[in-house]
């Protein structure tokens, strides 16, 4: 899904940030369309903050230019940019209470008492949390405060609001009920929202495009499944979901198929015909963990050609979900994510040889960029 | 059962250890409180009766109201003075990182780690020089030079305490630099400040040795005292020394609940 981008909302055009001898964002471009849910995410320090608060003037680019309506936005300061932004610590001000608070923004810009009275309340009730007005922010609980946060930001009534792990400190049956109010809000007010995270069910459930970064740099631009599913570099597989990663030389190649040779032993991966690999040339490709199939006993059917026989070293159960952790030849490591009510039918004590296999389609080439 | 009796042995003779340095340290004072209120013109025991009469002799006396007056004039001025630059040197290490900064720090926190009298020799000499001793703002200059690093001290402390991205939060909302000090750091600091105003008025109030060097013949109360001392003995120090300790006491303790109740509040 490609949004309209001919008239974009943010700009970033060639964005590079240093802290020292420390590149914290380096020559980033990319551009977000007005309405659009967009996720930062990555590993810390991956530069996701850095440009946040680069679009919210807290920080100035050393080179490149971000916009904001067309506009250039390097210069203008951070109190005249109206992005509002949601703190990881929230940033509450603990002297003021709830009502106090909410009206801040509306105060510094100059808005006379009963309107802003009337607007802050109004944003209290659309978070439900009007009850709380008069209440000191000590007094509120973890969610409550969340929502005090939100109605803080959006009470100015921004074209983007900007969320830097806003969700990070919170329960996780709070997270998923957090997330909803986000969702719903982010639809109902047709607001941009610019939200960095570190975590991906985070992104997925919430954000129309995911742009994950590393070191600094733009790894992947995508929707919560291409970039789960078709992974564009080794980077991106890695941080992203469970994927086995295999890296070898082209072997040999046909219309449909290019046999990769690896130190597990040599795969065949669907030639999409889209790059021309030679011979020999080096190449990775990634296998999500629940595209593989565990055997306990050599299969018999000849159809699957990838496998490979590994030894169990230990097992992660999380729910519905159990991985497994294995090694295959000359150390490789490799993960297998199953159902658990499949586990029960499986004998893992007895069993002393483990095989798995994928079919050919579910290997995924990945670009040597990153 | 043993361990119980050896706990307890250990709770109460730290609690009586505890009680002996109250002691060590308040009787003096209460002895000085206990004899302004005595009738008789000698320190000594048995007590005479109660009497009001020393408390009558320093109230009839104009140069004690002075005295009184000039000193609530100098620590109120030097509190103001002092509590201002001490925020703006502690606001300035809060915010700013630059060269030489421990430097700085070093130097914002030097004043009281000099013997008294050297200051107040020092302070004499420079004064005078530059034509300004002997003057009531004599002793608010070198007060407020002695006292403002317990302000910065105090400030810095409830400045450490602050999310960073406070200010930058008001920023964000559309503050620029003075409204976010003014709207966010000031409310903030505030209890902090109150704390520092009380501290410094209190240490004004009571110092001695730079206000009578300084001073000229602008006496402060406590160099009232000390003339009355050089004298004689006469109880009338004991009904002033009464009124100067209440006074400090009252201002430093002010200062202590101003920073408890908000730090309790900010934590729970």
């Amino acid at each position: 899904m490609i949004p309209d981008m001919s008239e974009p909302l943010i700009e970033f055009e060639n964005v590079t940030k240093r802290f020292g001898n420390f590149t914290a964002v380096d020559d980033v471009s990319f551009a977000i369309a007005p309405g659009e849910f967009i996720s930062l995410m990555g590993p810390s320090g991956c530069g996701k903050t850095t440009s946040l608060r680069m679009l919210a003037g807290l920080e100035v680019p050393d080179s490149g230019e971000i916009r904001i309506n067309g506009k250039r936005m390097n210069e203008i300061k951070a109190n005249e940019r109206d992005t509002p932004l949601v703190w990881q610590s929230l940033a509450l001000f603990p002297f003021l209470n709830v009502q106090d608070n909410v009206e801040f923004g509306l105060k510094m810009r100059g808005i006379d008492g009963p309107t802003r009275k009337k607007k802050a309340s109004e944003w209290l009730r659309k978070l439900e949390i009007e009850e709380f007005a008069g209440r000191e922010i000590s007094q509120l609980s973890g969610g409550q405060r969340q929502r005090v946060a939100l109605a803080r930001a959006l009470v100015l009534e921004p074209e983007v609001l900007l969320l830097d792990e806003p969700l990070s400190a919170l329960d996780a049956h709070l997270v998923i009920r957090m997330q909803q109010v986000l969702t719903r809000l982010q639809k109902e007010l047709g607001i941009t929202f610019v939200y960095v995270t570190h975590s991906q069910s985070e992104a997925f459930a919430m954000a129309d495009r995911v742009i994950i970064m590393g070191n600094g740099q733009i790894a992947q631009i995508g929707s919560g499944k291409d970039v789960y599913r078709s992974p564009s570099n080794r980077f991106v597989a890695e941080f992203v979901g469970r994927n086995n990663i295999f890296s070898g030389k082209v072997l040999k190649k046909n219309s449909k198929k290019i046999r990769i040779k690896t130190a597990a032993g040599s795969f065949d991966v669907p030639n999409d015909g889209q790059t021309i690999f030679e011979l020999g040339a080096p190449l990775s490709f990634s296998v999500s963990a629940d595209f593989m199939t565990l055997h306990t006993k050599l299969p018999s059917e000849k159809a699957l050609e990838n496998l490979i026989p590994v030894t169990l070293i230990s097992e992660e159960f999380i729910g519905s979900v159990v991985t497994l952790f294995f090694e295959g030849p000359n150390g490789t490591e490799l993960k297998c994510q199953i159902q658990e009510r499949e586990l029960g039918d499986v004998d893992m004590k007895s069993a002393c040889e483990f095989y798995l296999s994928w079919p050919v389609s579910r290997g995924h080439i990945l670009e040597e960029t990153l | 059962m043993k361990s119980n009796i050896r706990d307890r042995a250990l709770k109460w003779s730290l609690w009586f250890y505890l009680a002996l340095i109250f002691i060590f340290v308040f009787s003096p004072i209460l002895a000085s409180v206990v004899f302004s209120f005595n009738s008789q013109r000698f320190p000594t025991i048995p007590l005479g009766e109660f009497s009001l009469e020393w408390y009558a002799a320093i109230f009839a006396d104009p140069e004690v109201w002075e005295a009184a007056g000039r000193s609530l004039m100098v620590s109120l001025c030097t509190a103001v003075l002092a509590t201002f630059i001490g925020f703006c040197t502690a606001y300035t290490d809060y915010r700013y990182n630059f060269r030489f900064k421990g430097v700085f720090l070093a130097l914002a926190l030097l004043p009281p780690t000099i013997p008294l009298i050297i200051m107040a020799l020092a302070m004499l000499a420079w004064l005078s020089r530059i034509g300004a001793s002997g003057q009531v703002w004599s002793i608010i200059i070198a007060h407020t030079v002695l006292t403002a690093p317990f302000a910065m001290a105090i400030i810095r402390l409830r400045l450490s305490q602050m999310d960073e991205s406070l200010e930058s939060a008001a920023w964000n909302l559309g503050a620029n630099q003075w409204a976010a000090m003014r709207y966010v750091i000031f409310p903030f600091s505030k209890p902090a400040i109150i704390s520092a105003l009380c501290l410094t008025a209190a240490v004004s109030f009571d110092e001695f040795a730079v206000a009578w060097f300084v001073s000229g013949l602008n006496k402060t109360i406590p160099v009232v005292i000390l003339e009355i001392v050089q004298g004689n003995i006469d109880p009338r120090v004991n009904a002033i020394g009464s009124f100067v300790f209440l006074t400090s006491m009252t201002l430093v303790i002010t200062a202590q609940l101003f920073y408890m109740s908000k730090q309790n509040k900010d934590d729970s």
